[in-house]
């Protein structure tokens, strides 16, 4: 947290002559942008009940990748960063194929070339799973960070996205990769895969507006180039360390819930206030819509794809097919929040074991709450760091802090002024609702249950001992929670997503095609530290050439 | 225009939007049930109902029980469903474009937030049995499907008058014509009745009290919104714009009786809608179909009248003369 703030705070010293002091690493605008993103990240990794330290470790060699000035350095940190985040042999060769890439990517920047390998190399970073164990529930955003810092600092920090095909295809890698994401995490049973899904929202908006900027310095459009440049800034800044509290958050739930299986969870605000509370906080901090602090992200994004709209209906389907997705993926994210919220949160709980979830302690909290307390507060003064940046150039007009301006210079967006106005409506109606209720109850009469008493614990003995809460309702709880996954068949019905035919499934179009793709998966799956070290002794060979080259 | 009166009218506007919806929500009840050949309840049913779940005694738990989930989500879900949709309808120019939140009118944040609260009047139905659960995700996944929509909408309107300020963008449509120049508006008005079509339901609010009555005035205050959003854009020319200095209460009531009526014959035509007997599923599918379409057809509309003007203003090529200044 220190570290982070500390960024925020050397910002308006990052054009001095001392920024770069140290051998191969510097300070500047982008660098403190990432280094912050980093920071909040190691912040959420640290949780007291779980030993593990290799994700700090990550988010460490993850700043000093961010601070990396020349590329061995970066070539170094980054792979280190994204070997710490390997959790066991099973994912290690996909892990391995990540560093591969990125240490080739980096060092194939060097000669100032090599767009495609980019490319790749944040492709598989951005690609990255959820792992077993839970102590690694923040491993994808590290790797996808490691994947947006190397994109950032070979394309767009020595020189942006030259060619606009570079731009198009991580624009549509990057909304592509958005909408398969939430949909697996709609469709999934299980919770990890669920959050990372969401989680991982930040990484790829962030691909989107580095698209953005280079497909607007391309076309000379130096105001839409400074609006997806803020956009870039507020998705680090306000975005991504929500994300980073909410996989803590998620990971303290599974934790608690001792099941990775949605369908084994349920009934949390009964069973553990806190923890359902940081959890629903930090889950609606991703929400893209407004009062949320996401939604300054997206309406810069907005904003920027508007100031790149060109003439002409032909000319603008690019833009308007973006738009529409970039509508669908607001669409995702708000279903993925509604259902992990309904399955987690809500109901009552489905297993026994969940009925004895513990609530989580405020000091395991307090790193979750601090990420997503700065995240709020940041989203209320969105051009806080813009202008501490702008500090360090003299002679330049300071933006505001308050206020964000659109490209065309007509629109412009004040969270703090709307949320004010929010937070008193929502004020005036509690207090004129609260007062209403005192009226009520001093007129009405407590009336006694007509069902007796009912005991607060009980011991059942067909559940080995476990204490569990007593049912609620006088007959029992309701049977028929919405546990089952029925989510995926209800969007079925309503888009008439009919099921594969038969002939598909059986792969008969191409002959041969699952027994093919059976062995490439037993393949990939049970890669095991040999693959990876071959492809590591490759990556450096490929380096070296490169280097030499 | 003094910081007074705009601070004056932006309460006027808060004040009737709050009394009007649960009206235009029983006249819109009422007609449709007339329509549909069923038995029609008064206008004013809906005001009653409010007013009994406002005055239902509070549920107080009885003994050591815990609360029910449900009852949490829905006391908290209440007053954040009625304060987002009274903000973006406080943001939304009504009467008048001289309110004191006229700076903040975006059409991206009006939208959004709109979505947000029609969602927070989900959350308390979502926390009920598989079948009620269902029924409100159902509702969820139709609503959500109109965002890919509103985006195009934005685009619509940014083509329309360079930024997605709705004041200014209204301000400026004022004068035009509505079947031609601004007739993608009128489109982009229709795009936003599919946002606001649906029918009353009083499903998932029993047994909440006080809560209910503010989840019902919420959706009523949500489908006000968009209504007068739509008749914005259809006619802009109805709004009325102080001069500066200069106020005039013939005016402020001619605009007000002009809103007033804008609003009950758009809900009239709302309501017109439920003598087509379809599905729930799909009136969804068609509804998001029928925005994609006419956002897509503004959008088009708008760039043809772009490139007429724009050929219209074009000087004539110069021919060249000879000697005598005739064409040779």
């Amino acid at each position: 947290m220190l570290g982070a703030l500390l960024a925020l705070g050397l910002l308006p010293w990052s054009g001095s002559p001392a920024r770069s002091q140290l051998p191969g690493l510097a300070f500047n605008t982008v660098q403190a942008i990432f280094f912050f993103a980093f920071a909040m990240t190691g912040l959420c990794a640290e949780n007291p009940a779980v030993p593990g330290r290799r994700i700090s470790l990550s988010c460490g060699a993850a700043c000093l990748a961010a601070l990396a000035d020349q590329p061995f350095v970066l070539m170094g940190s980054g792979c280190c960063a994204l070997l710490l985040t390997l959790s066991d042999r099973r994912g290690g060769a996909r892990g391995m194929v990540r560093a591969f890439f990125f240490a080739a990517a980096c060092g194939a920047s060097v000669s100032g070339k090599g767009d495609g390998l980019m490319l790749i190399a944040t492709l598989a970073c951005l690609l990255s799973e959820a792992r077993a164990a839970p102590e690694f529930t923040l491993a994808p955003l590290m790797d996808a960070g490691c994947g947006l810092l190397l994109l950032i600092r070979t394309q767009v920090v020595t020189a942006p996205l030259g060619q606009s095909g570079a731009a198009f295809v991580l624009l549509a890698l990057g909304i592509g990769l958005a909408a398969l994401r939430l949909w697996r995490a709609l469709a999934t049973p299980e919770f990890g895969q669920a959050v990372t899904g969401l989680a991982m929202l930040p990484a790829l908006i962030g691909a989107m507006t580095l698209a953005l900027f280079g497909l607007a310095h391309d076309s000379g459009s130096t105001l839409t180039a400074h609006a997806a440049q803020t956009a870039l800034i507020l998705d680090f800044v306000v975005l991504w360390p929500a994300a980073a509290a909410f996989l803590a958050a998620s990971a303290l739930v599974r934790e608690g819930a001792g099941s990775d299986r949605l369908n084994a969870m349920g009934g949390m605000i009964g069973l553990a206030p806190r923890l359902a509370a940081m959890f629903a906080v930090t889950l609606a901090g991703l929400l893209l819509l407004p009062p949320t602090g996401g939604f300054v992200v997206l309406w810069m994004l907005v904003e920027s794809a508007l100031g790149l709209l060109p003439d002409g209906f032909t000319a603008a389907l690019p833009s308007l097919a973006f738009l529409l997705a970039l509508g669908l993926v607001v669409a995702l994210v708000a279903l993925v929040v509604l259902r992990l919220g309904m399955l987690v949160l809500m109901g009552g709980a489905r297993r026994s074991r969940m009925a004895v979830c513990p609530d989580a302690s405020w000091f395991a909290l307090m790193p979750v709450a601090l990420a997503a307390g700065c995240s709020f507060f940041l989203s209320l003064v969105p051009g806080l760091v813009r202008w501490l940046a702008a500090a360090s150039v003299e002679g330049k007009e300071k933006p505001s802090i308050f206020a964000l301006g659109a490209p065309d210079g007509l629109s412009f967006l004040l969270p703090s002024g709307f949320m004010t106005l929010l937070f008193v409506l929502i004020g005036a109606v509690r207090l004129v609702q609260v007062r209403h209720e005192t009226r009520l109850a001093h007129t009405t009469a407590v009336r006694p249950s007509p069902f007796g008493s009912h005991e607060k614990e009980a011991a059942s003995p067909w559940l080995g001992g476990l204490v569990v809460c007593s049912p609620v309702s006088p007959f029992g709880e309701p049977l028929l929670w919405p546990g089952a996954d029925l989510v995926v068949s209800i969007l079925r019905t309503v888009f008439r997503l009919e099921r594969l035919p038969k002939w598909r499934k059986e792969g008969r179009w191409m002959p041969g095609s699952r027994h093919l793709w059976r062995r490439i998966r037993r393949i990939w799956g049970d890669g095991t530290q040999a693959s990876g070290i071959v492809l590591a002794l490759v990556a450096v060979v490929l380096c070296l050439a490169a280097w030499w080259s | 225009m003094t910081l007074f009166w705009s601070v004056l009218l932006t309460l006027l506007q808060l004040l009737l939007v709050v009394c009007l919806a649960p009206l235009c929500a029983g006249l819109r009840a009422s007609f449709g049930a007339r329509l549909s050949g069923q038995p029609a309840p008064p206008i004013l049913r809906h005001v009653f109902m409010l007013g009994r779940f406002w005055s239902q005694p509070v549920s107080l738990p009885q003994g050591d029980l815990p609360p029910l989930s449900r009852e949490m989500v829905a006391r908290i879900a209440a007053p954040v469903a009625l304060g987002a949709a009274l903000t973006a309808s406080l943001l939304l120019p009504a009467f008048t474009v001289n309110l004191v939140t006229a700076p903040w009118s975006d059409a991206v944040l009006v939208g959004l937030l709109l979505a947000f609260a029609r969602l927070a009047t989900r959350l308390s139905a979502l926390d009920r049995p598989a079948a009620d659960t269902l029924w409100a995700f159902g509702r969820v996944v139709g609503e959500v499907m109109l965002l890919p929509a509103l985006l195009l909408l934005v685009a619509l309107l940014f083509s329309s008058g360079a930024t997605t300020a709705l004041a200014s963008v209204l301000a400026e449509a004022a004068g035009g014509n509505p079947f031609g120049k601004d007739a993608p508006l009128v489109l982009a008005g229709g795009v936003i009745l599919m946002f606001a079509v649906r029918d009353r339901e009083e499903r998932g609010l029993e047994g909440l009290g006080a809560d209910a009555a503010l989840l019902m005035l919420a959706e009523d205050v949500m489908t006000l919104a968009w209504i007068t959003l739509a008749t914005d854009l259809m006619w802009p020319a109805g709004l009325l714009a102080f001069h500066e200095g200069a106020l005039s209460f013939g005016g402020l009531a001619l605009a007000l009786l002009c809103w007033v009526g804008r609003v009950s014959a758009f809900s009239l035509l709302l309501a017109a809608g439920r003598a087509i007997v379809i599905t729930p599923v799909t009136a969804m599918r068609l509804r998001a179909a029928a925005a994609l379409l006419l956002a897509l057809v503004g959008f088009q509309l708008m760039t043809a009248t772009r490139l007429g003007v724009a050929s219209a203003v074009q000087p004539e090529a110069r021919v060249p003369m000879n000697g005598r200044g005739s064409p040779p």
